[in-house]
């Protein structure tokens, strides 16, 4: 997919320093769409790994990032270890929920995998309701002044967006990226080439749950009071599933484009809420029909006609 | 090079694309902003809350605005909502938006504890001055061990309002056993536990509590322990969608106490609408009628009826108040800098459309308690049954 | 915890199992015959709830009258949403169509909170606080209708397959497209079709649970999951075996519900469908592999 006229890590590196200059231009407003943006690109990068480079579709990645939320909120408030602490926590505990998950819903190829996420997700939403030492429906509440400023938050995010892109990135050209991409194309024919097809598949789940749970760890942190109903619920799978797909799911830089295409447009709706979301979902279902790369391949598809950008006119 | 070139250009324009996206506003007006629930289970409140804050502030600019001593004149009032679908964290991000997109110079609550603190949350952080409203006081004081600095309630109290129930049967005859019906979110909890500790007080015996978590759908096992229980009433703490699934199921299985209070599930016309006939008679504690003799309490009741072509709601007033406490806030800051506002709303001693209106001292109290009474549904309308001094029409009991 | 409500959860989980059975008959018919999970399978029932309350309001008729017509109604509906959206998708793997629903589904909610507006809605009607006894259990009357309802539906599917010349097609499709095709069969006919029934079962389910509980516009989601849980329990694509899934899984919740606590009762389904997604794949009585 990738051209070899592109250097992935040029564009990486130039828009990491772009973003990172923002806090420094002084408009908080910028910072404050920045931080969603960043965050939605860590989010959409942890889901790209298993759904679009793995072939699992997971329809219940809100759980990954609830439990890092809810993770490091025990650590930082109950346990009151210290705040980086308490997000590390969130990505591991994330990451051993994935363990535990893999066994049911790994058995059987596919369509289970989305099903079975779904599910588990939901049941996972009832039981923290239900559960009233983290303070049930509820929540918990970050103590006023814990914590860091917004500039902070957004360096920590853009971190992770950076270090999860740079990560699959690293991963796509190791042993591991083939074994995932096999397994994604053919899951008989990667058997067949002595891929460990469930070892693999758990090391990208793993992988992914681990970002998701830090990119929740830390925005709740950010949020300073969480409860279960909307840290948990589907509008994150919602809204992760949409910035992949739109973007370009199984690219590296779709889910960045799909990311800044979905931030953009939910601020410039914010007074139409559900409006936006229609968009979303129209464009959704036109790009799994017509872009199978979504916008990102779109676009390399178009540069590649002009001569400039290398591709033959083929 | 040129590629790099083009990169970079693309990042401009994204950044653009942005920076327009910010609207600069105006030094000559005012903003308020409010986050409320447009839509989800607390659409209803929403409703409610945004009329009220939208109908203080146009009375306000119809006068010319807020007056503002600093500058001589009046400065008209920009009102900006935000919809966060009964979505805590939506309403942690609108009131971020508020502050840093649309710079308000003050806020206004949204509806129940889990929205109104999550907005609360920002407007500590970012140190602007709030009014809530529509967020019982203990569960919103309760969520800041601290003390709020910038964030002022009013509200009942809900020590206050969980003895009304028991008030009200006081004046006639019952078993005195009751079924508790509370969900897990703040409220819920919060009056659970003080109907637990008023019910002896008062001579009432809970012989069952059920506790569930919000957006249950199917009762019947609690109603049967209900029944079996031999509570002839109950009292229910729950959303309205809950709560109507609940009231049915209850004639679905043939329970039928003899009093029956709905705590904010009962309270939005959406419960009279649904229910029909079976709406009559069940109760819900109330803090504002329109027939109270408050200034410009009916008044209220009519505009918001021609306006809507709906039932008014006690909310309309109360969310109303609280926008205009805090433009009386800034009327006598005189100026918009933020702690002047708040100091000033701080100072708010003043007779409103929900009765008077007087914060309590002292360290995070910050809350303005507003007297209940009980309401009942009958014909399709709410009427107060108790205390007997306000009361507007008698006491229907037992249940139709 | 007495006998007594242990067997009245368990009467009454069974009597609403009907519901559960009808709503998810739609969801398992389009999965067992072209492998599409539809997971905007929950706004297809809220759909119908919403233009049952349309008409019901409009015309001042019954909800049990509204859906003879909204049967029809949703059957063209699901027809041509098939073959426009769906279809031309079938060839690319599962993948695709499972994440157009997933689009369809976010479209629906969010059209339904612009069309209806966000408030709770209910289906009035004369039986939603009557009761029925049996056995000495107080039982809704609305659970006691869908208990038949879920049985009526379910033979009327399986003789509509066995006995019909199209209901043939659909299980010569189901086990072998390609074969099919070359039999002559419009395999892309068929999973219109087989859209269109479990469309109009929705219409169904999408009443019942309109009656029976209330709606908004995001109820679809929770009852996409206990579909799941139904269609897993039963075998994904039987016909029978999604009824005695809804049956079960209602049983199951009102047992659970008397023992754990109605806080936890959703729980109970979820942890079945772990189990038998663990154990039994195919379903408890699932005969032939579902991969």
């Amino acid at each position: 997919m990738m051209d070899k006229k592109y250097s992935p890590w040029a564009i990486l590196i130039l828009v990491t320093v772009v973003l990172a200059f923002v806090p420094s231009m002084g408009d908080r407003y910028l910072l404050f769409i920045a931080y969603f943006l960043v965050l939605n690109v860590a989010f959409a990068q942890s889901w790209n790994l298993v759904g679009g480079y793995t072939g699992l579709i997971s329809l219940g990645h809100a759980a990954f990032f609830g439990i890092g939320a809810y993770a490091a909120a025990i650590s930082i408030i109950t346990f009151e270890l210290p705040v980086i602490a308490g997000f590390i926590i969130g990505g591991l505990a994330s990451t051993a929920f994935a363990f535990l998950i893999s066994f049911p819903t790994f058995r059987f190829k596919g369509i289970y995998f989305a099903i079975g996420t779904l599910v588990l997700a939901e049941a996972l939403r009832i039981w923290m309701i239900n559960w009233e030492y983290i303070g049930g429906a509820q929540g918990m509440q970050f103590p006023i002044g814990i914590g860091f400023r917004l500039t902070g938050y957004f360096y920590i995010m853009l971190g992770l967006a950076v270090g999860s892109t740079a990560l699959l990135m690293y991963i796509l050209r190791s042993k591991l990226g083939v074994g995932l991409r096999a397994i994604r194309d053919n899951e008989d024919g990667a058997q067949n080439l002595g891929v460990d097809i469930f070892r693999t598949k758990l090391t990208a789940l793993m992988i992914s749950a681990f970002i998701a749970g830090l990119v929740g760890a830390v925005h709740a942190g950010r949020l300073g009071a969480i409860e279960p109903y909307s840290i948990f619920g589907a509008a994150w799978t919602i809204g992760v599933v949409n910035i992949v797909i739109i973007g370009g799911m199984g690219t590296i830089f779709g889910p960045i484009v799909g990311a800044i295409f979905v931030t953009l447009l939910t601020e410039a709706m914010a007074d139409f809420s559900g409006i936006h979301l229609i968009i979303e979902g129209v464009i959704l279902i036109l790009v799994i029909r017509f872009m199978p790369y979504g916008l990102w391949g779109f676009v390399l598809k178009m540069l590649r006609r002009i001569p400039l950008f290398g591709g033959t006119r083929a | 090079m040129k590629r790099i070139l083009t990169i970079v250009l693309q990042i401009f324009m994204i950044t653009a694309f942005a920076g327009a996206l910010h609207a600069q506003s105006a030094p000559k007006e005012v903003v308020i902003g409010a986050s409320v629930p447009k839509n989800g289970v607390l659409a209803a409140f929403g409703s409610y809350a945004g009329w009220g804050y939208k109908t203080a502030v146009a009375e306000t600019n119809a006068k010319g605005g807020v007056m503002l001593k600093k500058y001589g004149k009046r400065v008209p009032i920009k009102l900006v909502v935000y919809d966060d679908e009964s979505r805590p964290e939506l309403a942690t991000k609108n009131i971020e938006r508020l502050v840093i997109k649309d710079g308000a110079h003050a806020l206004l609550g949204s509806a129940t504890p889990p929205l109104v603190i999550s907005g609360a949350v920002v407007a500590e952080r970012e140190r602007i001055p709030m009014v809530a409203a529509l967020s019982p006081i203990r569960a919103f004081l309760g969520a800041n061990k601290a003390g709020w600095k910038w964030t002022w309630n009013m509200f009942f109290d809900e020590l206050e309002m969980t003895q009304q129930q028991f008030l009200t049967l006081n004046s006639v005859k019952s078993n005195k056993k009751v079924a508790l019906f509370t969900d897990n979110g703040q409220d819920g909890v919060v009056m659970g536990m003080l109907w637990g500790k008023n019910a002896p007080k008062l001579g009432y015996e809970i012989v069952y509590h059920a506790k569930f978590p919000v957006g249950t759908s199917e009762f019947g096992d609690l109603i049967r322990r209900a029944k079996q229980a031999k509570a002839e009433i109950i009292i229910a703490q729950m959303i309205t969608p809950d709560a109507i699934a609940l009231w049915k199921q209850m004639g679905a299985l043939n329970y039928k106490p003899k009093a029956a209070f709905f705590e904010k599930g009962g309270e939005p016309v959406v419960w009279a609408k649904i229910l029909g006939k079976s709406a009559e008679g069940t109760m819900v504690a109330g803090y504002w009628h329109p027939d109270l003799g408050y200034p410009g309490a009916k008044e209220l009741r009519a505009r918001f009826e021609k306006d809507t072509g709906e039932l008014y709601s006690q909310h309309i007033a109360d969310a109303y108040a609280a926008a205009q406490v805090l433009i009386d806030g800034m009327e006598r800051a005189g100026s918009i800098d933020p702690a002047a506002i708040n100091n000033a709303i701080g100072k708010t001693d003043k007779t409103y459309v929900v009765g008077p209106v007087k914060f309590t001292e002292g360290k995070g109290k910050r809350s303005a308690a507003l007297p209940t009474f009980m309401l009942q549904w009958q014909n399709g309308d709410l009427e107060v049954v108790h205390p007997k001094k306000w009361a507007t029409k008698k006491l229907i009991y037992p249940l139709p | 915890m007495s006998f007594y409500t242990v067997s009245a959860g368990a009467l009454n989980g069974l009597m609403l199992g009907g519901l559960y059975a009808c709503m998810a008959l739609g969801l398992s018919m389009v999965f067992g015959v072209m492998r599409f999970v539809n997971v905007a399978h929950g706004e297809l029932l809220v759909l119908a709830a919403f233009l049952s309350f349309v008409f019901s309001t409009a015309f001042g008729l019954h909800p049990f009258i509204v859906v003879l017509i909204l049967i029809p109604i949703l059957f063209v509906f699901g027809y041509v949403v098939q073959r426009v959206l769906i279809n031309p998708l079938m060839s690319a793997g599962l993948e695709p169509s499972l994440l157009t629903a997933f689009g369809l589904s976010i479209i629906a909610q969010n059209l339904f909170v612009e069309i209806w507006g966000g408030n709770t809605k209910s289906l009035n009607n004369n039986f939603s606080e009557m009761n029925v006894t049996l056995l000495g259990i107080d039982v809704p009357m609305l659970y006691v209708i869908s208990f038949f309802v879920g049985i009526i539906v379910t033979l009327g599917v399986h003789l509509f397959i066995t006995r019909t010349y199209t209901g043939r097609a659909i299980r010569a499709a189901t086990q072998d497209a390609a074969t099919a095709m070359v039999m002559g069969i419009n395999v892309n006919r068929i999973y219109a079709i087989t859209a269109a029934i479990g469309a109009a079962t929705a219409a169904l389910g999408g009443t019942l649970i309109g009656m029976t509980f209330s709606f908004t516009p995001t109820t679809g989601f929770p009852w996409l999951l206990k579909g799941f849980v139904v269609v897993v329990l039963g075998g994904m694509g039987n016909i029978f075996g999604t009824l005695a899934g809804g049956l079960l899984l209602g049983l199951s919740e009102g047992i659970g519900a008397a023992f754990v606590g109605t806080g936890y009762r959703d729980m109970v389904g979820f942890v079945i469908f772990l189990l038998v997604l663990m154990f039994r794949p195919n379903g408890l009585f699932g005969l032939k592999g579902s991969e």
